[in-house]
């Protein structure tokens, strides 16, 4: 079985040979020890974005100055400036981090909402058939769909019209503004979904749960999205995925599992998580899609600790034939120094010892 | 020997054990193919840049009106606009074109100059060893070094703006060219100072005469490649033109010990056999494989890469790569298979005949 069968297997409820182990292949840097652990069976997930985003009547004007990227998105209906530290190195995917958000004022919001409204979409559906042709058996190719509306303000413009305090306020503090808001995302979510819903892939992305606000909110607020557009999804044979990368799943499985997501990725189990794996396969059953986001940390405790961490993992799983092991935050991305390179390949190999050993 | 370990060889005049099969990293798009190559030998070069730059006191500014993507810069001198046309698939790099540059006029100088004087560049040696560090012995990561002053101002305008422009604004040209000098010179202690031995040195186009890049770039080159080989760095000329025959003396007056994406007949018009005659025995030259062979079939694509070898191997400093398409130039189904085809003829030919 090449490993996008394996994965495939996984995916449609059949039987792989093995558990798939399949990082995110932005974080297994090109390199000889990418190679090795390929040649091993490690597979790829890419992630595709094949739909862009146009504003016609927007303008966006940037500055740099001293490592810090200011931008301004200067619309009819007012301008969003947002500030952001470049060239951080391998802190976070693309070296940057936000330290200015664009909505500070109440004022502010109407220019969010216009730049929502007037945003046009347009897809690139060869992007997407030409990665799937480049990966061929080494992987997956993951097409990116949009977030729920009420995720998507603390994620749009790379990385937020609000920081996490700033949203949480805003919620008292501007309740109207927010539902103008909401409103304004959930038309946006009625033009995109449809150009995910044609797109020529089958497993897409769908959503993050972050864990930063309450299940009954999430439950309130996220969960009719999912129920909207699941018939379709389903209908048209898609296999979504949702981010669940939040460290308090104990909470939050119930609601997760009313996604009704065929795919539960980016899972952190114990000690990082608070959920092990066997929990969590009680919880959402026998046919959902486990896709594991193997802690790194635990490379610090050393080999024999990684493997038998592995071989724990797949242990609880019961022989699903519903697992996959992935990498959603940091592989050998995470690789700094002498140290860290010395730590995160052991690991990185352990985790192979354990699937060739105990994962077919 | 590791694909590293054969490829410095080549660079540094030691011993390699086979001829290597070495295209930019981004025309091999990661998968089953590209592993299967990787597996035979195939190595990957990596372009990296070690340093970024920031205008503080311009304003740049975008906006989208369908495919095309405007940018405008704005400064205390005036603003100045470029545009690109997106979503143009894979016949670029970045899937884009050019359509519109920033200097249509004499008014659009002050700007750009401007613009060219306000850079202020910053080290990230860093990120650039991180990438070593990643590629390990699978490939060898060239930083991007310095362009020449006079092919860096040809990027503000269109071809035939910046030819015409020499000729009717020489004054405003002029000025340009030493904003872009000065330019350099703020540049180039960041390129002498990082941990990088290999590195690109600019690009011969042969869009314009020799004459004019005797005296307008070779200068550019007299000066900087004995202070970066006194470094220990190596620099490469990336000879891509197709017109070589005619600029045969001059690469070799640049004095680089590489010269790059050299593409040999029936694309260019210089035979490997005749590169090598002319630049002599130490100079790397790394070739371009011409992909247009490729839809000569297999045997055709195997029999090209023997005769390659043939004129060259015995140098131990020739490299094969691939600088324009590589598998990234596969489209549809007819491309796959005879991308396909054509890359695995090249290694055929290099485990039969490139092995020292």
């Amino acid at each position: 079985m090449t490993i996008l069968d394996q994965i495939n297997a996984v995916l449609h409820g059949e039987k792989s040979d093995r558990v798939p182990y399949v990082p995110y292949h932005n974080l297994v840097p090109r390199g000889e020890f990418e190679r090795e652990l390929r040649d091993r069976g490690m597979g790829l997930c890419v992630r595709c974005n094949a739909i862009s985003e146009e504003i016609d009547a927007v303008s966006v004007e940037q500055r740099t100055d001293g490592g810090l990227e200011c931008t301004i998105y200067k619309t009819p209906a007012g301008e969003l400036r947002t500030g952001d530290r470049v060239d951080l190195g391998r802190i976070a995917d693309g070296g940057q981090l936000r330290t200015e958000w664009p909505i500070q004022r109440v004022e502010d919001f109407e220019a969010a909402i216009y730049l929502i409204e007037n945003t046009r979409f347009r897809t690139n559906y060869d992007r997407y058939r030409n990665a799937v042709r480049d990966m061929g058996g080494d992987g997956i190719v993951r097409f990116e769909g949009p977030l729920p509306p009420y995720d998507a303000p603390r994620y749009d413009l790379g990385y937020g019209y609000f920081s996490l305090e700033g949203w949480t306020m805003a919620k008292i503090d501007y309740p109207e503004q927010m539902d103008k808001m909401l409103d304004a995302l959930a038309r946006r979510a009625d033009r995109i979904m449809p150009l995910v819903i044609d797109s020529p892939a089958e497993f897409i992305s769908l959503g993050e749960v972050d864990g930063l606000y309450s299940a009954r909110e999430y439950e309130q607020h996220v969960l009719p999205f999912y129920e909207k557009w699941r018939p379709a999804l389903e209908s048209t044979g898609k296999i979504w995925a949702v981010h669940a990368h939040n460290l308090n799943l104990s909470v939050y499985h119930e609601v997760v599992r009313r996604t009704g997501a065929p795919v539960i990725e980016a899972f952190t189990p114990l000690p990082v998580g608070d959920f092990s794996l066997a929990e969590a396969r009680e919880a959402w059953g026998s046919d959902t899609v486990i896709w594991v986001n193997f802690p790194e940390t635990v490379f610090w405790s050393g080999r024999e600790a990684t493997y038998d961490y592995t071989v724990y993992l797949i242990e609880q799983d019961g022989k699903s034939g519903r697992l996959i092991i992935g990498a959603t935050e940091m592989g050998s991305y995470g690789i700094t120094d002498d140290r860290s390179e010395r730590a995160f390949k052991e690991g990185m190999r352990a985790i192979m010892n354990a699937i060739d050993a105990k994962g077919a | 020997m590791t694909f590293r370990g054969s490829i410095e060889a080549v660079l540094r005049g030691g011993d390699p054990d086979q001829v290597p099969y070495a295209p930019y990293d981004n025309l091999v798009p990661r998968g089953d193919f590209e592993r299967e190559l990787r597996n035979r030998g195939m190595g990957l070069c990596l372009r990296r840049s070690g340093i970024w730059s920031e205008s503080p006191n311009v304003d740049i500014e975008r906006k989208t009106k369908g495919d095309l993507a405007y940018t405008i810069y704005r400064t205390p001198k005036g603003s100045v606009q470029s545009a690109e046309r997106t979503h143009v698939g894979r016949i670029s790099d970045g899937e884009t074109i050019e359509e519109e540059w920033m200097i249509k006029g004499s008014d659009d100088f002050a700007p750009a100059i401007f613009m060219v004087d306000d850079a202020i560049y910053h080290s990230d040696y860093p990120g650039f060893l991180a990438n070593i560090r990643d590629v390990g012995t699978d490939g060898i990561v060239r930083f991007d070094g310095p362009v020449p002053p006079y092919d860096a101002s040809e990027t503000y305008f269109s071809l035939e703006d910046w030819a015409q422009a020499q000729h009717d604004y020489p004054k405003e040209f002029a000025q340009l060219m030493a904003a872009l000098e000065r330019r350099l010179e703020r540049f180039m202690p960041l390129v002498l100072d990082a941990p990088a031995e290999f590195i690109s040195m600019g690009s011969l186009s042969g869009i314009y005469s020799p004459r004019r890049y005797e005296e307008s770039v070779i200068p550019f080159y007299e000066k900087w490649v004995p202070e970066l080989t006194a470094r220990g760095k190596l620099p490469a000329l990336h000879a891509h033109n197709s017109n070589l025959n005619a600029f045969v003396d001059l690469v070799k007056r640049t004095g680089v010990p590489i010269v790059e994406a050299f593409t040999p007949p029936p694309i260019g018009d210089f035979s490997l056999a005749d590169a090598r005659a002319a630049w002599g025995p130490d100079v790397v030259i790394w070739v371009n494989f011409p992909e247009t062979i490729f839809w000569h079939g297999r045997q055709e694509t195997y029999d090209y890469t023997v005769e390659l070898l043939t004129q060259d191997k015995q140098s131990r400093r020739l490299v094969i790569g691939m600088t324009e398409m590589g598998s990234y130039g596969i489209t549809d189904d007819e491309s796959e298979r005879i991308f396909k085809e054509g890359m695995r003829a090249i290694m055929d030919a290099i485990e039969e005949h490139g092995l020292y």
